[in-house]
This record gives C-alpha cells, structure tokens and sequence, in this order.
C-alpha cells in the first residue's frame, strides 16, 4: 500500500506538473491523447467552473450542478463538455492504473486524483465534499 | 345547471317581498350556473335599491378551479331596476382584495363587469345574457401565468410563469343553443424552468387560437399555436422560436378529449402529423398515433440527434438524406415505431465508418418481432471500402439477429455467420461469428496507406461475444496471410467505442513467407519462413504498449538468402551506434547472402523494447546466423530500444519502392 501511495502521489504530481508544464512523467501514448483533450476543453470549461455551474465531484468527475447559470442556448453544449470531460478522466484513471500495471489500482487512483483535483481547484469553484457541494 | 340558477334567482325574487328598509338577509344552499357553483351563500344588504351589500360563499368553484370564503362587499348594491354593484371589492381565502363592479341590464340582461386583480391585471366580461343573440365576451390583460397554471399539476415541477393576455368570445349561449367559442391566449415573457434546469423556456411569446363549437355535450374544434418567438431547452434539445408549430381539431366530450389530423412542426426538419385520445379522468393517453414524411436528415441531427449523442458523450454522426418516421402509443407507452431511409448517407465524424445509398426499413414493436431491412450502395470502414450490401434482422424488444450477409470488402467479402445481441438483466449481451474471405493483399495495404505487400489475407473468427463494453473472442480467430497464418488467442478489445479503447491478446505466427513480406518493400528481399509467438500483447488507443514478441526461422527445408539491400535495413534499424558484425568483405561483393536461421525477441514495457536475438555473440546477440556460400551474420548490439524511434526507423526502411510490372 505504500508503495501504490507513493506511485499515486508521484502520478499526481506528475499530473500536476503536467498540467502547468505539458510533461507529465506517466506518459504512455493514450495518456498522453487523453490528457492533450482534457487540457484543450479546460479553456472552455473554466469559466463555467468560475461560475458554478459546473462542480468538480468527489469521484474525480465534473458535474453540471448549476445548469441555471449558463445561458440557455449553451446549455446543451456544456453537458456535451462534461460528457466528454467524465469520459476522458475514467479513461485517464483506468489507464494510469494500468499503465502502473495494476489494474485494481482504478479505484484509488480516482480518489487521489479526485481529491487533488479538489485541492488545486481555485477560488470560487465548486467541490463536493461530503455529499455536498461547497464554494472553496 | 340552469335549473339550479333559476332555483337561486327565485330565491332571490322571494327575498324581494321583504320591505326595503328592514335590511336583507338571505341564506342559500347553492347557487350554480354555467361554470360557476357557489355553496352556503349568504347575502346581507341594506336595501334592494343601493346601499352596502355582503355577499358571501363558502366555497366557489369556477372553471375547474376551488376558491374558499369568497366574500363580495359593494358599496352601492342595486337589484331593483338594474342589478349593479359599484365600489365592490372581491376577496377569497389566499386571493384579493379585488376591486370590482358589475351591471346587469335590460331585457338583453346586458351585462358589463370588471375586475381589477392588480395594477396591470383586468378582466373585462360583457355580453348579452338574454335576447336573439345571447353572447358573452372576456378580455383579461396581463394574466399572471403562475397563477393561471396553478390548476395544471403537470405543468408544476416547470414553475410556468410569464403573461398572459386573454380574449373569449363566447355566442350563441344559453339553453337549447349550441355555443360557438373564438380564445386567443398571447404568451409573453414565458419561463419554465425543471429543477435541474435542463427542461427550461425563456423569454417566450407565443399565440395560442382555439376555435370551438358546441353539440350536444360535445366540444369540436380547432387549436393552433405560433410560437412567434423565444428558445426552449428539452434535455439536450435546443430550439429558437418562430412560425406555427401546432395545429389540430379536437373533440373534447365528458369522458374524451380525442385529437385529429394535428401537426407538430419539428424546427425544419419536418412535419409530424398525428391523432390522439385522451381520456379525462384522470388524464392520461390511450391512443396515439404519430407519422411524418420526408424529415430533412441534417437538420433533424443537427438540432435534434446530435445534441442527444453529445450530452451521452456517444459519437458524432453526419446523416444526409430524407426519413419518414411512423410511432403508434397507447396508454402504457410505446406500441411500435418505424423508421425508413432513402438514399440516406449515416456517416460517424470520427472516419470509422460511412455508409451512403443507404434504404432502409426499421420497425420495431413493443410486443412482436419484426423484420429490419437495411441496404447500402457503398460502404467505408475506415479506410477500407465496401461495396454495396444488404442486411436484414428480426428485431423483438430483448433480441437482435442478423441473418447471415455478406459486405464485399475490396476484392472479397466479409462473411457475417451470426450476429445477434440479447437483453439480459438490462444489459445487451452480442456474440459474432464471421469470416473474412482472403483479401488481396497489395489492394488491402493500398486501401489502408501501408507499404504495399503480396499474398492474401483471410480470417475465420468463430465466436466473439460483448459482454459489458468487453468485446472477447471465444477460442481463436485464424488470420491467413503471406502463405502461413496467424492464430489470435484471448483476444478482447475493451470499450472499442470509449476514449480509450484497449486490446488484450496473445499471437502465434507460423511459416510466415518473407519474400511475400518484404519483396515490395524498399527494406530489401529476404526468402525463408517465419514463426513468431507474441505473449501479452496489450494496445491502448489501437498502439502496442506491452508485449513479449519472439521471432524466428521455422523449422523445415525452403530457401534461405537475404539481400545485401536487406542487411543494410536491418542494420539501420539497430540504430547509428548500433553496428552490425557482418562480413564487410563479402557486402560490397555478393548480392545475396545464405543464412541458417534467424531470430529476435522484444519485450516492450514503457516504451523501450528490451531487444534479444539467437543467441550471446560476444558483447552482442545473434540476430541472423550464416549458412551456406556466401553467409553472412548480423548481431544487435542495442538492447534497450526506444519503441518510437524503432518505429520511426522502420517505416524509413520500409517505404515502399514504386512498383515496375
């Protein structure tokens, strides 16, 4: 367990990093597609983050918690965001999970991921924590 | 009900005979009359001539709706010779204080009311209640629809709300006569919105015309509504007002509301027309049919299925063409539906596939199996094309199954022996069986952009089962090719249709002819046969990254030489640091070199192909061993490779020489 705790820290630091400085160090050719998407729709999600509208979960998803706070023509293209958003973030936990060589890891990789995500979330974003939604 | 009103008014007639100045105080159990029924009223006034007046009612009910101690206060209360109420205020439990005045006269009994709910608000009846010609007129401004849809439970988890402005005019009223009604309803500034906010309108106007008559108990009539203005959300639907969106006839009759030939505009993707029963009480549907013809494909995916795909996350399609679309319900839900293409182009953006000239006939019903027909006059599947083909499938509402059809693939065909997908505990469950016919080789590799390569490639794949977004091949799927074949073992493919789809399987390649292989290619000829085993070979996103290959010579007598060309590629493969100990002396001099066996393993983790040959040779390993006159070996010095760069350095080695025939 240390050492998946370790590994976890190291992935999401790497992730971290990744995010500021396009290298991240668990670079298999899929997590790097899957992570060179979810940087490109982070543009178009963040001012819906900033506005409330859509919260980052606990199980390391985004959620359209607000739909209220978008206007109604765009609504239907931020629940195509988040769509794709969840889809690319199980496929980036599965993948590193596996790319680490444990698939079973799934699970903990998305609540340490989830739970970073939460942490680096900026001011005014909305987080889930437990069971609700709080503004940080 | 107009006996009862009478009954009330000779109440009131009784109460006349009392003298004036003594005060009047009346009690009646229930006054009714059409749309209207009070209970326990009492009237209290001073005089019949002017003067204050109480009148008050338990309960009121009026068009549908309950109101509770309704009491009417007037300033000056007339019954005697006009009946008037002037400086009256309206009032009922959680409603009012309303400012009203009414006045019945004449022998028309012309009557003229008004009702001041708040300062926009008015409602204005006047009409001739008695006469040749008895009519009634309301004209109300301004209406609250909160308040106005209170009534409609359906419509509540929607908080409607908005202005309405009113007009009725109701003729020929009264007994014996049969009513004829013009309402017009002007939305303006509608809302609605779900909690969610998914299903929501917003700045809305809208008119709403209804044309009726009565017969008998019956109601017939027309409805249309124009939806001039506005945009409504419904899911993932989207749509800005404009232009008339419905119109129908109805008949509205004490159990029925039975609804025919109406129209439902789908924002310029077509028509649908259709006929509906309700029943009343309580409202629900029990039949209806929906049909319309000739849908514009593109626009009904652009404002319509590709918003539904895209809040799924499922892939986008491109759909040209025309359908017609046929839907029966009843009051359980769905009975069964059709769809028919012509000439339709269905198309997923993302290149897997496109099909065009596409026909086709899909029905479904809820309670039977039916006969899907689906026809295409070319086919692309990825970057291989298909002629034209023709599938057809029984379809029931938890089964599925293709009978057996052919998809001419380039110069043969792919063999579909079954396909069919089962419901079980809500999920599909599908198992294929298939064979693909050999395949030219050289017109597979141009179709797929790869250096071109000789031979035939044919695969027999007895049984591949979905279960849970895991495609799994039950025993094994030959794959014949370059004169030997390919066994796959344990293959799944995981989600192929996520973000990222993975593929698990193991590969035994035996007699593989290298001259096929590589007599096209610019890497140079090499004659032999090979065998090759690949353990856990694992693909993300359709890449290799991990595996356990072995290559090497099969056993047997065939030819064996190699190209002096060949040599030189296999050498730049291992890289500028990476020399090969071969036999210089003899490169420059022989074009072909004899060989006794060859042989090469990698072992791929983290993009590094971790490289082993025949056997140690000095700091090295053998990757080819000679044989013969003149013989010729190679050893690989490199043992850690990158897998990118081996890549990279193959396909320079392997970029495909112009053919000359």
């Amino acid at each position: 367990m240390k050492t998946l705790r370790n590994l976890l820290l190291l992935c999401v630091f790497a992730a971290s990093a990744a995010w500021a400085q396009g290298n991240l160090e668990i670079d298999t050719p899929a997590i790097s597609q899957v992570r060179g998407a979810m940087q490109a729709r982070h543009a178009q999600l963040a001012p819906h983050y900033a506005s409330g509208a859509v919260g980052l979960t606990a199980d390391g998803r985004v959620e359209l918690r607000d739909a209220a706070a978008v206007p109604l023509a765009q609504r239907q293209a931020v629940q195509a965001l988040v769509a794709q958003e969840n889809g690319d973030r199980d496929a980036l936990y599965r993948e590193i999970a596996r790319a680490n060589g444990h698939p079973e890891w799934e699970a903990e990789v998305r609540s340490t991921f989830a739970q970073r995500w939460i942490e680096r979330a900026q001011g005014g974003w909305y987080v889930q924590s437990g069971g609700k939604w709080i503004r940080k | 009900m107009r006996r009862a009103l009478r009954g009330g008014l000779a109440c009131v007639l009784i109460a006349l005979a009392v003298p004036a100045d003594a005060g009047i105080s009346l009690r009646l159990a229930r006054v009714s009359a059409p749309a209207l029924m009070l209970d326990d009223v009492r009237i209290d006034a001073a005089r019949l001539d002017g003067g204050a007046a109480r009148v008050r009612a338990a309960r009121a009910r009026f068009a549908g709706r309950e109101l509770n101690d309704v009491q009417l206060d007037c300033a000056d209360f007339t019954v005697l010779p006009v009946q008037r109420c002037r400086g009256g205020v309206l009032r009922a439990r959680g409603f009012g204080p309303w400012p009203v005045e009414f006045g019945v006269q004449g022998k028309r009994r012309t009557l003229d009311a008004r009702l001041q709910i708040d300062r926009g608000t008015r409602i204005e009846v006047g009409g001739e209640l008695a006469g040749d010609r008895p009519h009634l007129s309301v004209k109300a401004g301004a209406l609250d629809l909160s308040r106005l849809l209170t009534g409609v439970p359906a419509l509540q988890p929607y908080a409607p709300a908005g202005m309405a402005d009113l007009a009725i005019e109701l003729t020929d009223i009264g007994a014996g006569r049969s009513p004829t009604l013009h309402m017009r309803v002007a939305l303006s500034a509608g809302r609605l919105a779900s909690a969610d906010a998914l299903r929501a309108a917003e700045g809305v106007s809208a008119t709403v015309d209804v044309e009726a008559r009565r017969t008998g108990d019956d109601w017939n009539g027309t409805v249309a509504l124009d939806w001039q203005g506005g945009e409504l959300l419904w899911d993932s639907v989207y749509l800005r007002g404009g232009g008339t969106v419905l119109s129908s006839s109805f008949r509205l009759s004490k159990k029925t509301l039975e609804v025919s030939g109406a129209t439902l505009d789908l924002a310029g993707a077509g028509r649908l027309s259709g006929d509906a029963a309700f029943v009343r009480a309580p409202f629900g549907l029990d039949t209806a049919s929906l049909h319309g013809e000739g849908f514009d494909l593109p626009v009904l995916n652009e404002r319509f299925i590709g918003p539904l795909f895209a809040a799924r996350g499922w892939p986008a399609l491109e759909l040209k063409g025309s359908a017609d679309f046929a839907a029966y319900a009843d009051g359980t839900g769905l009975r069964g539906a059709t769809l028919r293409l012509t000439d339709a182009q269905v198309a997923d953006v993302a290149g897997r596939f496109a099909l065009s000239g596409v026909d086709a006939e899909l029905p479904w019903q809820r309670d039977a199996t039916t006969s899907l027909k689906l026809s295409a006059g070319h086919a692309q599947f990825g970057r291989i094309p298909a002629d034209g083909f023709e599938l057809r499938a029984d379809l029931a509402p938890d089964h599925f199954a293709l009978q057996p059809a052919r998809v001419p693939l380039l110069d043969a065909g792919l063999r579909l022996n079954a396909l069919r997908f089962d419901r079980v505990d809500g999920s599909w469950n599908g198992d294929l069986s298939a064979d693909l016919e050999p395949v030219s080789m050289p017109a597979l590799t141009q179709a797929l952009g790869w250096p071109r390569m000789a031979g035939s490639l044919g695969a027999s794949i007895p049984r591949v089962s979905w279960r849970n977004g895991v495609l799994s091949l039950d025993g094994q799927m030959v794959i014949q090719v370059f004169d030997g074949y390919v066994v796959a073992n344990g293959l799944q493919v995981i989600e192929p249709f996520g973000a990222m789809p993975r593929v698990l399987a193991e590969l035994q390649m035996r007699y593989i002819d290298l001259e096929a292989l590589t007599e096209t290619f610019k890497f140079g000829r090499v004659t032999g046969r090979l065998d090759g085993d690949v353990a856990g070979l694992e693909l993300s996103r359709w890449a290799p990254v991990a595996f356990d290959a072995r290559i090497r010579s099969s056993e047997g007598d065939y030819p064996r030489t190699i190209s002096q060309r060949a040599v030189e590629s296999i050498t730049a493969l291992g890289g500028p640091g990476a020399a090969a100990a071969i036999q210089r002396s003899f490169l420059g001099f022989f074009e072909r070199f004899g060989y006794r066996r060859m042989g090469l393993s990698c072992r791929l983790r983290g993009g590094v192909c971790e490289m082993d040959g025949l056997a140690e040779k000095g700091e090295g390993y053998m990757l080819i061993e000679g044989g013969g006159v003149p013989a010729l070996s190679v050893v690989g010095y490199n043992r850690r490779v990158d897998w990118q760069e081996l890549l990279d350095r193959l396909a320079r080695v392997t970029v495909t020489r112009p053919v000359v025939r």
